[in-house]
């Protein structure tokens, strides 16, 4: 396989589980909360590496996925102290955590090799020759199984847990009332959010991840009236933004990550064009 | 040089930062932080020029256009305001990393300013950048004394501000575009991501220090100056140490210890309040119930510790520590001729009395105002009695016209001058 088709797979990839993890966050109204992620996690990353000295992804998975939760419960431990809303608490945590990572990767910059660009911009054009082999036998490149990964998590936790994800998103007290686990639910979800976070990483960086998790979902539920139809609009739009992405950066030969947040942005602008009228 | 720059940038981010955490905008500075970066780059396109004025004037461009956009999608759609932050944060940010791949294709090797955006780098401030920095300083001080009012009202209380015409646009242009100065100024310092941390932090420190708008100000330009100095010393000291994430660090640190010490707000005060509370309860239980006693068994004075268990079931560790801080305070006293009898003092009784007449008194209230059937409001008198303030007493006893006799038919003791030694 060309090694563009390979680039086209990943961001395809990256597209869908961050469509699929960021459309309920869209409806429980905490979009932001993605962007808090994709910085929370940079100690983990940074620790990962010093404690292992590879970037192996999979090395890194499980350090940031434990930041990832750290940012999860201390926002809401902070909040439910009662003296600051969500998203203040929200906003501390995770520029702490970041700021955190980036003293610990200066502290080490002599001794590990870590860029701080790759981690904030991605680099989805080495993407291809990054292999991953098993037993000597090329198995293709490493992103695409980890990608696949998260967005089989993705898709079997929007499957196995649409019903309850729409209930908890829309009215939190009728979910309580009918008995359902909200905590947990809630913290599944997360780590699914966390998984398509933190596998879209390396490929596309950790701020335009963001684009992914929070524009092509917000644009999807400007054009859908149910929650079905959000996740396919959402899916559509994300393919977009991906694959506009790419032909805009050959175009005019730029980075291929901030194409695709500018061509999301471009999705969600046609999708503001052509809204359903909503009720305030 | 450096420390009195990141100081500057401190106590005016501090400052600006507490009302962008009032009106609920904190992760605004977020975006916008985010979004100043096609600004940047695009005046560098155009003019080709990295003069600081240039790229100033491209970031304030941004940075307005960023927020105008915000709200323009808030306006016109049920999206949260978050996603509008979201939307603008990664669109524009996507859209300054597309264009600095341009400028990277078209010359190489001056690619470094990015670095310096996100990061901020206040080795390299100079004493032009302090006296800017500080003519911003002044400006925000400046304004904030002048529409002190405007800002105060609208922080509280939107709708009330808009009722009374200070939701002028005049205010809010100058409001956002004070904001937008402010992160520019500070992104050299701090840097773009670290830039909406020094927006909130210290502000969210002072909630927890004081519930005046007044204080909060000083306490947050404190903090977010303290948070500056002690960033800026700590890469003085060791070179390798960048600045802005020091000052957050530094600033957080503060904002943990405030949590849990902070007199009233603090996770300590809080705690030590409910357990004086919770002890001060157990007494007057405790007290109540040797005056049932009283009541049961009038020829009897003093009560054994399994008479008070019986009637007021808890473990015996805690009974014996409450008998004995009532001791203490006079409520109690020690029966020398019998071992482990107690009865109250004069003192005791008055407490007693007081105590069982609110209770009886707050039952009546519930059965004959409230009209609520004498079985179900025994629990609620428990635990209001504690809570009734003498003015509400005095007024329950006008309510109900003093009456003698609670629904249960006992007894209301009012007090008795004739209260025997």
């Amino acid at each position: 396989m060309s090694a563009l088709a390979w680039i086209v797979i990943v961001s395809i990839l990256v597209a869908v589980s961050c469509a699929l993890a960021g459309s309920f966050l869209q409806l429980k109204r905490q979009a932001m909360m993605s962007d808090a992620l994709s910085h929370a996690v940079l100690p983990g990353i940074a620790i990962a590496f010093i404690v292992s000295g590879t970037r192996e992804s999979w090395v890194m998975l499980p350090f940031a996925a434990v930041f990832a939760l750290v940012l999860v419960w201390l926002t809401e431990r902070i909040g439910s102290l009662g003296r600051l809303r969500e998203d203040a608490s929200m906003g501390i945590v995770f520029t702490s955590l970041f700021a955190f990572g980036v003293i610990l990767i200066s502290a080490y910059a002599g001794y590990i090799d870590l860029d701080l660009d790759c981690v904030l911009y991605g680099e989805l054009v080495y993407t291809p020759w990054q292999k991953f082999t098993v037993a000597g036998m090329d198995m293709g490149p490493r992103a695409v199984w980890l990608l696949g990964t998260a967005l089989l998590a993705n898709v079997m936790i929007v499957l196995m847990l649409k019903k309850e994800l729409t209930v908890t998103s829309f009215d939190p007290t009728y979910a309580q009332v009918m008995g359902m686990p909200s905590r947990k639910i809630y913290y599944t979800h997360m780590t699914g959010v966390a998984l398509a976070t933190i596998a879209a990483f390396e490929s596309v960086g950790a701020i335009l991840v963001v684009a992914f998790l929070i524009v092509p979902p917000a644009a999807a539920r400007l054009v859908s009236t149910s929650v079905g139809g959000m996740l396919m609009a959402s899916v559509g739009f994300g393919v977009f933004s991906a694959l506009g992405g790419l032909l805009l950066a050959g175009w005019i030969d730029t980075s291929p990550a901030g194409s695709m947040a500018v061509a999301s942005g471009l999705g969600f602008a046609c999708a503001l064009a052509f809204r359903v009228p909503f009720n305030r | 040089m450096v420390i009195a720059g990141t100081m500057m940038v401190g106590i005016t981010a501090g400052v600006i930062g507490s009302f962008t955490l009032l009106q609920r905008k904190s992760l605004i500075g977020d975006g916008v932080a985010h979004a100043i970066l096609p600004g940047v780059v695009l005046a560098f396109l155009i003019t080709g020029d990295k003069e600081p004025w240039v790229l100033f004037v491209g970031s304030l461009a941004a940075g307005w256009l960023s927020l105008w956009t915000m709200d323009q999608i808030q306006r016109r759609t049920n999206l949260s305001p978050d996603t509008a932050v979201g939307v603008v944060l990664s669109v524009f940010f996507g859209l300054g990393v597309m264009l600095m791949g341009v400028v990277q294709a078209q010359e190489t090797g001056n690619q470094s300013g990015l670095d310096k955006f996100l990061f901020g780098q206040a080795a390299s401030l100079l004493l032009n950048n302090v006296i800017f920095l500080s003519v911003v300083c002044i400006l925000v001080l400046g304004f904030v004394v002048l529409a002190y009012k405007e800002l105060r009202v609208r922080s509280f209380d939107p709708q009330f501000a808009q009722s009374l015409g200070y939701d002028r646009p005049l205010l809010r242009y100058a409001e956002s575009g004070l904001l937008v100065i402010v992160l520019t100024t500070g992104l050299q310092a701090v840097g773009v991501i670290l830039m909406a941390a020094i927006l909130i932090i210290p502000a969210a420190t002072a909630r927890y220090w004081t519930d005046r708008l007044g204080p909060m100000l000083a306490f947050s330009a404190f903090f977010g100056a303290f948070a500056a100095f002690g960033g800026s010393l700590v890469s003085y000291m060791a070179p390798r140490m960048p600045t802005g994430p020091w000052m957050v660090i530094i600033a957080a640190g503060i904002l943990f210890i405030s949590m849990i010490f902070a007199p009233q707000y603090g996770i300590l005060s809080i705690y030590l309040l409910n357990r004086t509370q919770a002890l001060r309860i157990d007494e007057e239980h405790l007290i109540k119930a040797m005056w049932l006693l009283r009541e049961r068994k009038p020829d009897q004075q003093n009560f054994s510790l399994a008479e008070i268990s019986e009637m007021r079931p808890t473990d015996p560790e805690n009974l014996l520590s409450t008998i004995f801080r009532l001791q203490r305070r006079g409520f109690l006293v020690a029966e020398l001729s019998r071992a482990d009898h107690w009865r109250l003092t004069k003192a005791g009784r008055n407490e007693a009395r007081r105590l069982v007449r609110v209770h009886r008194l707050w039952e009546t209230y519930l059965t004959q105002l409230m009209e609520i059937a004498d079985d179900h409001v025994h629990e609620d008198a428990d635990s209001m009695e504690h809570v009734i303030t003498p003015e509400i007493e005095a007024l329950l006893i006008q309510k109900l016209g003093a009456p003698l006799k609670d629904p249960h038919e006992s007894d209301i003791p009012y007090d008795e001058k004739e209260d025997e030694t």
